[in-house]
């Protein structure tokens, strides 16, 4: 999430001089790996609460990607340049699936496993 | 001799711990969701309408709704619960966190989007812009909001209510989860303090 929150600051500072992209989406790649480090990591939990898992994780998913599909819609009513608007809904991506897996893992971590 | 009447505590069944009380039904208020939709639709509205007047009106009203309540909730109600009985502190919070969870996400969003597209109206986004570096620090102070919001307090907040939920719901966890909030409110409150020094110096520069 910190990745993502980093690059995104960095595109959104430089967002009217065409920058260079390196910086934002070799970020978003890192956070992409980790992300998919924490989800296999998770998943290979032995007696874990999955169902409250997955409720609060439909829920969460549900509020963010309203929150990330608002953040989204301001920068393609911008005529963002295809490529930062890539860039960008790729870091909006990870950072919804992150904060998903965040808040599921907080609460099921403390539940009765199934 | 004065009498003093003592109220006997009834002795608690044994292996019963002091009565936790409930929150709400849902975790989520579902009651406050028709109020979430409109300012949506509205968000949806003046940005694609380019609505100038609107994306004021939320970006001010969110963002000053936004601090004003992480500067009381950290620095007036905190220190105000921090001073109650366990019970009275927990049956607060039973109620309090579920507002926050749908309060809080809907102000933050009302308050940014609309302020980049204000910002992009009035040629902030230009690094040409003279005060573009203030901008930046604004970016960095919302960055850095997000983080605790979002990766420590939310949790936080979630599990608690969860937690709140069983028969027998443990104690000295919802206590250490709620410690977050204290040691979070410093953080928090100086990342306000610094928004509204940025704010109003670009507004009046």
């Amino acid at each position: 999430m910190v990745l993502v929150i980093v690059g995104t600051i960095y595109l959104a500072a430089n967002i009217a001089n065409d920058p260079s992209l390196a910086i934002p989406v070799g970020l978003d790649v890192v956070a992409v790996v980790l992300l998919l480090a924490a989800i296999v990591v998770v998943s290979r939990l032995p007696d874990f609460a999955w169902t409250t898992f997955f409720i609060v994780a439909r829920w969460a998913l549900l509020g963010y990607l309203v929150i990330a599909g608002m953040i989204g819609f301001v920068f393609i009513i911008d005529n963002t340049p295809a490529a930062q608007l890539a860039t960008l809904v790729a870091g909006l991506a990870v950072f919804v699936l992150d904060v998903t897996l965040i808040l599921a893992f907080s609460v099921a971590r403390y539940q009765p496993p199934d | 001799m004065t009498e003093v009447v003592e109220h006997a505590v009834p002795a608690m069944p044994h292996g019963q711990g002091p009565a936790f009380p409930r929150p709400p039904a849902t975790i989520v208020p579902l009651q406050g969701l028709p109020i979430v939709g409109a300012v949506a639709i509205f968000l949806v509205v003046a940005i694609a309408g380019n609505w100038l007047w609107a994306l004021g009106f939320s970006h001010v009203v969110g963002g000053a709704l936004w601090t004003g309540v992480d500067l009381f909730v950290g620095f007036v109600v905190g220190p105000i619960m921090g001073r109650m009985s366990i019970p009275a502190r927990v049956e607060f919070s039973a109620r309090f966190m579920p507002v926050m969870l749908l309060l809080m996400p809907t102000l933050v969003t009302m308050t940014l989007a609309p302020g980049w597209q204000l910002a992009r109206h009035l040629g902030y986004l230009d690094a040409s812009y003279p005060h573009h570096g203030w901008l930046v620090a604004s970016y960095i102070v919302v960055g850095v909001m997000a983080t605790i919001a979002i990766g420590v307090l939310e949790p936080a907040n979630l599990a608690v209510l969860f937690e709140l939920r069983k028969p027998q719901p443990n104690g000295e966890l919802i206590a250490k989860l709620m410690r977050r909030f204290v040691y979070t409110a410093g953080i928090t409150g100086a990342m306000q303090v610094a928004t509204l020094i940025i704010m109003t110096y670009i507004a009046t520069h």
